[in-house]
């Protein structure tokens, strides 16, 4: 046997995952791929007791309930979820962001005041577009990411319907997630 | 429903029954949030993860044609999910030069608790330090036990690629816990 196979296969031999005579014999030869066994050994005791903090009971009797509700809520937008993909085609070089449409029609002020917006009617087919220049400093996937976002969070075509709801919008919040979290 | 098989619960959802669903759910819930949250290293992308891999499941399940297990079907959404967020975030520094000193400092004290959460906290940086691929491959092989042609196929891979990854993951662990405790 090779170092080569011999090293491909130490973690599992260490672990006990498998058992090798041809790697036993292998390493009672070579001082180097012995060497290396002893140090995964020891690593891999250490890594074996590892365990992350299990969720609380609450959390699981919890989660299929959260799961349907976010089916549920994913089923009832399913007419505008169909807008999607449209944030997705790589020719929309300007950025859908629903939510600035709102608020510009709802006086909460921004900072970003040269927005240029373009507003298409017909939301339900194309959604609302604004071409965010003054976001040219991010990249067009940290954009997209935003862009999903916003759509998961506030449910902008929804929100379109009751224009009202964009009062309730943390543009603050909306804006450092654009900024610092992606 | 405890003791129907996964393909029997499969066709008996795509029958209509949406309570099947639920019992799929609950029989992975916890599989797919531990991927998760081994391959991310926190609570919040786990949980989010999981949430979103069973609406994924929800929506795709009437596709489902049994070519391969549902375990494997179900672990290959919760890798392309996990890959999403691994993608979308910042590659972070994960690890800052005081909060290493602080973990080593209390290295000293007697109380296990305190040992067994900085041996902990030092295994999650060093795994959140493995590139993508290989973390993948180091958790479903090494804390959920999987086997190569199980992993594989998951992650469309040949065997002897994995094996390497594997290594190489263990090797990048090893060499980041030993640079930390110099």
């Amino acid at each position: 046997m090779k170092c080569n196979d011999v090293r491909n296969n130490l973690v599992d031999f260490a672990t006990g995952k498998i058992e090798s005579n041809a790697i036993k014999q292998h390493l009672e030869k070579c001082e180097s791929c012995r060497v290396e066994f002893l140090e995964i050994k020891s690593l891999v005791s250490v890594l074996g007791d590892y365990n992350f903090e299990e969720p609380s009971e609450f959390y699981w009797a919890n989660f299929l309930s959260r799961v349907k509700r976010k089916i549920t809520k994913r089923m009832n937008d399913a007419g505008v979820f169909a807008l999607k993909p449209a944030f997705l085609a790589p020719s929309l070089s300007a950025i859908i962001i629903g939510f600035l449409f709102g608020l510009i029609f709802s006086g909460i002020s921004i900072k970003q005041n040269e927005i240029y917006v373009v507003q298409n009617f017909d939301i339900r087919t194309t959604g609302v577009f604004v071409k965010s220049y003054e976001f040219s400093e991010y990249s067009e996937e940290t954009l997209e990411q935003a862009v999903f976002y916003l759509y998961e969070k506030y449910q902008l075509p929804n929100l379109d319907v009751e224009r009202e709801d964009y009062q309730q919008i943390d543009v603050d919040e909306v804006l450092s997630r654009i900024s610092n979290k992606f | 429903m405890l003791n129907k098989s996964d393909i029997d619960l499969v066709n008996e959802f795509k029958n209509g029954n949406i309570s099947a669903f639920d019992e799929i759910v609950r029989r992975y819930q916890r599989k797919v949030y531990g991927l998760a949250r081994k391959i991310l290293g926190n609570h919040e992308d786990a949980d989010d993860v999981a949430q979103e891999v069973f609406i994924k499941l929800y929506y795709s399940l009437g596709d489902f044609k049994g070519q391969s297990s549902l375990f494997t079907w179900i672990y290959r959404i919760t890798v392309n999910e996990c890959n999403n967020v691994l993608r979308k975030k910042k590659i972070r520094e994960f690890v800052q030069i005081d909060e290493i000193a602080n973990l080593l400092k209390f290295s000293q004290t007697p109380e296990q608790e305190f040992l067994d959460k900085e041996r902990k906290n030092l295994i999650e940086k060093a795994i959140e330090k493995l590139p993508p691929k290989q973390r993948m491959i180091f958790v479903m092989r090494f804390f959920e036990d999987l086997d190569y042609e199980e992993i594989s196929k998951i992650l469309n891979k040949p065997v002897g690629t994995l094996k390497a990854n594997y290594f190489h993951a263990i090797k990048k662990i090893q060499k980041f816990i030993k640079d930390e405790m110099q």
